[in-house]
């Protein structure tokens, strides 16, 4: 045996397992495609970097050419006639959590039981009373700041403790929406401006410092002060853990619904690479949703009906605007606050529900601000003209942008492409996706109550998209190896195990039933925990 | 340093704060595969009279033509936002090496003009985002 | 100790530690001030990077210094006393405080980060001992403390000695907690218990606990140093701080510098004024304000609110400013004057808070237009203006 237990992918999900399973004494094996990050080149990078995209401080062109991530919808393959899918994933040691925006809410009990509770989607095997604990500890080790009394019991989500840390100072713009738009009534609702919880320091914090408002977490945090999984991977490996980085699993060879061990591809930037079967006691993959899947798939483990099914994203969208007052954008942490009010009502039977975040970075997405200076030019300004149409006006732009619930759909899916395999042998995968009327019906409502916030606040020049089916990516991709008590229709049950397979199990986003409308982060920590605990308990009684 | 770019520069952005050492990087960013052109425009602003009004002048000799507006555009962008810019969209300048684009980057103008700050470098203190922007 | 506990004790250890934060807070700020943040030209982007996010540890570290000033307050009204105010100028004599370095009001650097150690460091930090141009050594046996982290191990055995029902004879109605003061972990003291876990808080924020020194001041300031020697070690010509004299003063004063330059001086009045009337502020929202009215709510905004949005880029300014006719430039005095508490009742103070706001304003218009500054103060009445929006709230 090389190991207790290997785990595959050093992002969240498997750096937190290797650190609880690491501290428990386990012999743990630590394996990534990616290469590890260095924080300051990487920076560096991502300045002198013309498209500044979520991959830009991270590009090595052996890493691209062996472990490829992709960094646009236009980077994955698509049957026929499919819909993109705007989001990606980074392969790298520390995994998404390099660029993601850092946003840790908890999934709220409804979302746990849409079924039961609306008649559509599935239930999870679990609920939110029985993940509690866990979130609580997933929010201690990823270090969360938030306002307790603000979140707890919010949706029936109850909390049995405080935040580890105050929660993140309010932006000026969310003061200002707050004071004047607290207490709107929309759709059996009246809306609260609520600091969102993150993994962002407010103080110093595992020798982390709090956070100074460089502004660019997405794509990098230059001080560490939001997470990032390299917290969990060091702390593993104080621990005596084993990280294999440049290394990617290709395929779980079974024998009899055992696992016989995992081959994998070891390859360095002279672009030599050296495969070896690795054997262990237990076994976790926790490589992103797309790659767990993929993997399975490559293996033949689980039913293709089901492996690589029910992909899911959060859609977005936005609506932007310009302030009466300036609201000083550009500034912090792109989302500070939010609205929380529509991620539970009983239209869900019917529609999505869905979360509003205040952004802090102008008109984020929907127009940079080189598109918006040029626009101006075009209306004939320039020189001192433009400069004081920029000191007037971009202090004044904001966006609020929503994220909505989507159901499992056995129509959304990764599948392997025929007679076709990447650098490495592993064959690749293509992508089937589209956003249903379930969730494309919210978005017009979501407009309409934007719209109010907008009027109640003075928010002038509204801009939307045109077109009422556009949707952008939240950079979650959830769904492809779900969990359920029924063999037929899951891949893994309650305990994250992989039907017919004991000692091999599968975490992360990737076994989310469901999805409500909150970023999965904390929710796969806290998954993740929970399953540690569980393979620790296994590798101690010696199954 | 071409000091005509230099005042230029000055000129279309409205004689913000600009890093002279940096104009050569734009310059070069914003000339591969038009420098004919951009070598015109300079040429002509050159010629300005020492006594005409600068954003006057070029409203009324630049702006006409859609190839040198296009030039201006972009050198405007490109102080601006700290990239090289051309036809409106940041561009790859292999001829500059990356640290000099880096410092191109962190010089950027309309950041300081929103009252903000460069994104990348700090902000200056936790929670600044709270108050209104700096001075 | 071995003296019975007096409520007078604990009053005057109270006031020591009101001193002390204050005297902390200005002394870091200062250093801050100086640090260069602007795209000055002589610092590449690397430089600007980590000189940056030195100044906003700095600041962070101070913004707690005030949290710690005003929780001691809030321990003070407790038990029936005021919120104290004052503090010693800069420099602060050697001797005063018990600790190998004195407090006062240097540039950033090498050496002003190892002041920073000394002050905030645990009595048994072997530090100490490598840090050799101490001006003290405290050897007098009377010392009743040795280190910040002891002088609030003495106010809690005071806390706890003496009897509960006699303690707090403070109206806790009007005890300030974290949604005034945007301080998330400011604690309302009304017994016991919230006095001890106030104390032990500010004593784990300074100098930490033995297993999390790395998340307090002390552990800041010791990555600071580091970062900072090997910064210097690659480049000893590295210099992240404007030239800004020691000790700055518009009034002559034992050890403390004078400043000549006569639009560089009116500023630091200017700078001195504000800083006061945040004073003036804080102490009101934190003695007589209650927080059933909302004028204390527009006090606490107000008071807080003006240290980023004025004092922050005045403070910033004077350290770019001319001290005399060299190269040095000023900073700024932090000097308080003599009259600083408003009057208790309310509609006194708003008038008073006015009436000041009013007065600054008009100078602050009057010193833009002034030939001689090496500044721009154009955004300062705005500023002003703004505050006055706040305060009129109430």
């Amino acid at each position: 045996m090389d190991a207790d237990i290997v785990i595959v992918g050093a992002g969240v999900a498997g750096a937190l397992a290797a650190w609880r399973l690491s501290s428990h004494g386990h012999k743990v094996m630590l394996v990534d495609a990616g290469s590890t990050v260095g924080r300051s080149g990487a920076i560096g990078q991502w300045s002198a970097a013309t498209a500044k995209t979520l991959a830009a401080p991270y590009r090595r062109a052996e890493t691209d050419r062996f472990a490829p991530s992709p960094d646009g919808p236009s980077d994955y393959k698509y049957v026929d006639g499919s819909s993109r899918f705007k989001s990606t994933y980074l392969r790298r040691v520390g995994g998404s959590t390099w660029h993601w925006q850092g946003s840790t809410p908890r999934l709220i009990p409804n979302d746990f039981r849409m079924l039961s509770q609306f008649g559509v989607g599935v239930d999870w095997p679990i609920g939110y009373d029985e993940l509690e604990l866990w979130y609580a500890r997933a929010e201690e080790a990823l270090g969360v700041a938030g306002h307790h009394e603000a979140w707890n019991g919010v949706h029936g989500a109850w909390r049995s403790g405080p935040f580890p840390m105050a929660q993140i100072w309010p932006s000026h713009l969310d003061k200002l929406v707050a004071e004047k738009a607290d207490g709107l009534e929309f759709d059996g609702a009246n809306l609260r401006v609520r600091s969102t919880p993150q993994a962002r320091n407010s103080r110093p914090y595992q020798g982390r410092p709090p956070c100074a408002g460089n502004s660019i977490c997405i794509p990098i945090c230059p001080i560490q002060a939001k997470y990032d999984a390299t917290v969990h991977v060091a702390l593993a490996l104080a621990n005596g853990a084993q990280l294999l980085d440049q290394t990617v699993a290709c395929r779980i060879a079974t024998v009899d619904g055992h696992v016989d061990g995992i081959e994998l591809a070891s390859w360095n930037d002279a672009g030599e690479v050296t495969r070896r079967t690795v054997r262990a006691r237990r076994y976790l993959i926790a490589a992103h949703s797309i790659e767990s899947a993929r993997l399975l798939l490559a293996s033949g483990i689980g039913s293709a009906s089901v492996v690589g099914h029910n992909l899911m994203d959060h859609p977005t969208g936005e609506v932007v605007g310009f302030a009466i007052e300036p609201v000083y954008g550009f500034r912090g942490p792109p989302v500070t606050s939010g609205i929380d009010e529509w991620r539970d009502g009983t239209w869900r039977t019917d529609r999505a529900a869905w979360k509003l975040s205040l952004g802090n970075d102008g008109h984020g997405r929907f127009r940079t601000p080189e598109a918006t200076v040029q626009r101006w030019m075009d209306q004939g300004l320039f020189g001192v003209a433009l400069r004081k149409q920029i000191e007037e006006h971009a202090p004044r732009m904001l966006r609020i942008s929503w994220a909505a619930e989507q159901l499992p759909d056995a129509e959304n899916y990764l599948e392997l492409v025929p007679q076709s395999v990447d650098a490495l042998g592993v064959p690749t995968v293509r992508l089937k996706y589209s956003v249903a009327p379930y969730t494309l019906a919210s978005f017009g409502n979501i407009r309409k109550l934007i719209m109010s916030i907008y009027q109640a606040v003075g928010i002038t020049d509204a801009e939307t998209a045109s077109d009422p089916t556009v949707y952008g990516g939240s950079g979650h991709v959830m769904g492809t190896c779900r969990m359920g008590n029924d063999p037929v229709s899951s891949v893994v049950d309650a305990s994250c195990r992989v039907y017919e397979h004991e000692d091999l199990f599968v975490v992360g986003a990737s076994v989310f039933p469901t999805v409500g409308t909150a970023n999965p982060t904390l929710t796969i920590a806290a998954l993740s925990l929970r399953l540690a605990e569980t393979l620790d308990i296994e590798l101690k009684r010696g199954a | 340093m071409d000091l005509r770019f230099w005042t230029l520069s000055q000129a279309l952005t409205g004689n913000v704060a600009l890093n002279a050492l940096l104009a050569e990087a734009v310059l070069v960013g914003i000339s591969r595969d038009r420098t004919q052109q951009v070598e015109q425009l300079l040429q002509a602003w050159a010629a300005k009279p020492a006594d005409a009004d600068p954003q006057v002048w070029i409203a009324e000799h630049l702006w006409a033509d859609a190839a040198m507006r296009r030039v201006c555009h972009d050198a405007i962008l490109s102080w601006y936002f700290g990239q090289t810019f051309r036809e409106g969209k940041a561009q790859p300048t292999p001829e500059v090496d990356p640290d000099t684009l880096a410092a191109l980057w962190f010089s950027g103008s309309f950041w300081a003009l929103s009252k903000a700050h460069v994104p990348g470098l700090p902000g200056g203190y936790f929670g600044h985002w709270s108050y209104p922007g700096e001075a | 100790m071995s003296v019975r506990i007096t409520r007078n004790q604990i009053f005057s250890l109270l006031s020591e530690a009101c001193e002390f934060e204050h005297s902390l807070a200005c002394a870091y700020l200062y250093s801050a001030f100086s640090l260069k943040q602007g795209p000055d030209g002589k610092l590449d982007w690397r430089e600007q990077q980590i000189v940056r996010y030195w100044a906003g540890q700095i600041y962070f570290v101070a913004s707690q210094e005030m949290l710690h000033l005003a929780q001691a307050w809030n321990l003070l009204t407790a038990i029936g006393g005021t919120p104290y105010f004052m503090r010693p100028a800069f420099p602060q004599p050697k001797g005063y405080w018990p600790l190998p370095a004195a407090l006062t009001l240097q540039r950033f650097s090498l050496p002003t980060v190892e002041r920073f150690l000394q002050w905030e460091a645990p009595i048994e930090s072997t530090l100490r001992k490598d840090f050799t141009r101490w001006e003290h050594e405290t050897t007098e046996p009377d010392v009743l403390f040795r280190s910040v982290g002891q002088l609030y191990d003495l106010i809690a055995e005071g806390i706890e000695a003496m009897p509960e029902g006699d303690l707090f004879l403070g109206d806790p109605t009007l005890q300030i907690g974290p949604e005034f003061a945007d301080f998330p972990d400011l604690v309302r003291v009304t017994d016991k218990a919230s006095a001890i876990e106030a104390v032990r808080r500010v004593q784990h924020q300074g100098e930490g606990i033995k297993t999390d020194r790395e998340d307090s001041h002390f552990g800041i300031f010791y990555q600071m140093h580091g970062e900072l020697q090997e910064m210097l070690r690659a480049d000893p010509s590295f210099e992240p701080a404007y030239p800004a004299i020691d000790n700055p003063t518009t009034r002559l004063r034992p050890g403390a510098n004078l400043v000549t330059n006569p639009g560089t001086r009116e500023v630091m009045v200017m700078f001195n004024d504000i800083y006061v009337l945040a004073m003036r502020l804080l102490g009101w929202v934190f003695g007589p304000g209650s927080p059933a009215h909302a004028q204390t709510a527009a006090f606490a905004k107000a008071g807080i609110g003006v240290m980023p949005v004025i004092l922050k880029p005045l403070g910033e300014m004077l350290a770019r400013m001319p001290s005399a006719d060299g190269q040095a430039t000023a900073g700024a005095a932090f000097a308080l004057q003599r009259h600083v508490p408003l009057a208790s009742d309310p509609g006194v103070a708003l008038r008073l808070v006015l009436e000041r706001i009013d007065e600054l304003k008009s100078v602050a218009e009057q010193l833009q237009q002034r030939a001689d500054l090496s500044e721009d103060l154009n955004w300062l009445p705005g500023r002003l203006g703004w505050l006055q929006q706040l305060i009129r709230v109430s």
